[in-house]
């Protein structure tokens, strides 16, 4: 086996070639600078974006988007809250008289709906409370026939003394399910009187009776009952006179009015054409009618009264 | 040997680029920017209903229009709007109650401030629509003009209870209540009911009725009305129910119009 020279074999001629003195140290830093190269580049496109620093920060950094204040128009004035669907009220004025404590109430309706057609409730329940805890329930709420939106609540309070008032909160919302229709019955004439009572099926539980129907020249008056009511109706009716070709020749009815309801009344008519002014022709009245059945709806809004006027 | 120098460096290049980068990419993760984002502040504005500078009194809105300076007055002039409900069709209006849109709450007391710092009072009644002030000199301008008294519809359904004999009385906020006749027939009772008003008429709209639908008012006269009971049953007492209101004064202050223009 001859010996090789390994040595002799690998070596290069540009082993001779002379480097000077830190030539050896030149290639390690040659290769550290290439390994350096290429480890960053292989972090670069291995690493993509993610790798790439575009911060460099100590620590957390913080940024608060800005975002617009959603502006929310409100559905009624300063003030008011909503006690019924699109309908919401404010208490105005106090009086304290000798037995009573009356608070007075505006009321709107909402934004956008159609003020005549906005349903008041029939009533309600409420509780006053004074600043010193005695608790009052009313006894009554007025409607303004004469001043819409406008109601008051009243208190029996007898001896109340110079009370100061805290709240003033409504329990019961009295609501109404209306139901219309018309019962018909044969006219000859003026002046008419109802020879048997009708008995109108409302809906399965009421019943609408009206006993007696008076027609004159310009004016009548109808009787009505309610029976199957829990808390009674608010009942309206018009006579309608019509001929054989059902035509309508006029109509008796009676003022626009808030009604109260109950379980009976009267409703007072005037004959509401003027020209021509007589009912020749009239062989039937419809009797047409719209009855409001009164119904309970559990509610708790309350009123501060801190800035209420107090009236004495 | 150099080529073994050169790997080993290159391998180390390799190491310390690696390490840097973990570096960097660690400082990265601190550096994490952090958004945040919260729901947007919802703000119940004020926005008018009908324009701006409007005063809301009650369910009524008050609507400035053009202030004018002529020889020492100043003169505003103003619409009203109202918002209430009202519970009846317009086809089922009589002619005393009041549509939808129509002004309940009435403006009655104004200040004007100069801008030499002096105020003034105006008055205004149910149907004005502009209000006057007599400026205290004829050179001064007008700062502000401030809302500071109106009125305020109160149906208070109070009540007298009297018994049916001619001549009985009673009282009710807004007047006198007498039974002027009482005529008993064997199929009817009629009851003349007069009323004795007090007050400024303006201040108060009074609706008698009676209590008990039974009594139908047969006609109406003046502030009284006539009561007829069908049969001769007819009770002893009847209970008279003002369905009016009273127009109850308010104090407050709401400016209405601002020289500055706010």
């Amino acid at each position: 086996m001859s010996e090789i020279d390994y040595e002799e074999l690998i070596r290069s001629p540009l082993d001779d070639f002379d480097r000077g003195p830190s030539s050896p140290w030149v290639a390690m830093l040659g290769g550290l600078i290439a390994g350096l190269i290429v480890g960053y580049l292989v972090v670069v496109l291995i690493g993509g974006d993610e790798a790439t620093p575009t911060t460099v920060a100590s620590s957390v950094e913080t940024t608060t988007s800005t975002v617009p204040a959603e502006m929310v128009a409100l559905d009624y004035p300063a003030g008011y809250l909503e006690f019924a669907p699109d309908l919401a009220a404010r208490p105005e004025v106090i009086y304290v008289e000798d037995n009573t404590v009356i608070v007075a109430f505006t009321s709107v309706a909402s934004r956008g709906s159609d003020p005549a057609a906005v349903s008041w409730p029939h009533g309600g329940s409420w509780l006053l409370q004074t600043a010193s805890g005695v608790t009052l329930r009313s006894s009554r709420v007025v409607f303004g026939a004469y001043s819409p939106g406008s109601f008051s609540v009243r208190f029996p309070a007898a001896n109340l003394g110079p009370a100061e008032f805290g709240t003033i909160r409504m329990l019961e919302r009295w609501d109404a399910e209306r139901y219309a229709g018309s019962a018909s019955t044969p006219f000859a004439g003026e002046p008419f009187e109802l020879t048997d009572p009708l008995s109108i099926p409302v809906n399965q539980d009421v019943t609408l009776l009206v006993p007696r129907l008076q027609l004159g020249r310009f004016s009548g008056s109808a009787e009505w009952q309610i029976s199957g009511a829990q808390m009674g109706a608010a009942v309206d009716m018009t006579a309608v006179l019509v001929d054989d070709a059902d035509e309508e020749v006029g109509i008796f009815a009676a003022p626009a009015q808030i009604l109260d309801p109950g379980n009976e009344g009267i409703l007072d008519f005037n004959w509401q054409r003027s020209f021509p002014n007589d009912q020749e022709g009239a062989t039937t009245v419809d009797l047409e009618y719209t009855v409001d059945v009164i119904d309970v709806t559990a509610t708790d809004v309350m009123f501060s009264l801190d800035d209420v006027p107090v009236e004495r | 040997m150099n080529a073994g120098r050169f790997a080993a460096g290159f391998l180390v290049g390799v190491i310390v680029a690696a390490v840097l980068a973990a570096g960097l990419g660690g400082q990265e993760q601190v550096a994490t920017t952090t958004t945040q984002t919260t729901a947007p502040p919802v703000v119940q504005s004020q926005e008018p209903w009908f324009q701006p500078g409007e005063a809301v009194i009650g369910a009524t809105v008050v609507l400035p229009g053009a202030l004018n300076i002529d020889d020492g007055t100043a003169y505003l002039s103003f619409d009203l709007v109202g918002l209430a409900p009202t519970l009846f069709p317009d086809d089922r209006l009589s002619g005393l109650a009041m549509p939808a849109g129509d002004p309940m709450e009435l403006p009655e007391i104004w200040e004007l401030a100069t801008v030499a710092g002096e105020t003034v009072t105006g008055t205004t009644g149910p149907s004005s629509r502009s209000v006057s002030f007599d400026l205290p000199s004829p050179d001064d301008e007008v700062a502000t003009i401030t809302l500071v008294g109106w009125r305020v519809p109160v149906p208070f359904g109070e009540s007298v209870t009297l018994p049916v004999e001619e001549g009985a009385t009673g009282e009710l906020r807004r007047g006198t209540v007498t039974f002027a006749s009482v005529l008993e027939q064997s199929i009817s009772t009629i009851v003349t009911v007069d009323f004795d008003r007090e007050g400024d008429l303006w201040q108060s709209w009074v609706e008698l009725r009676p209590r008990d639908g039974h009594w139908r008012v047969s006609g109406r006269q003046g502030g009284g009305m006539q009561l007829t009971w069908d049969g001769d049953d007819a009770p002893d007492s009847i209970v008279i129910e003002d369905a009016g209101y009273e127009l109850f004064p308010v104090t407050g202050s709401i400016l209405v119009y601002d020289e500055a223009g706010l």
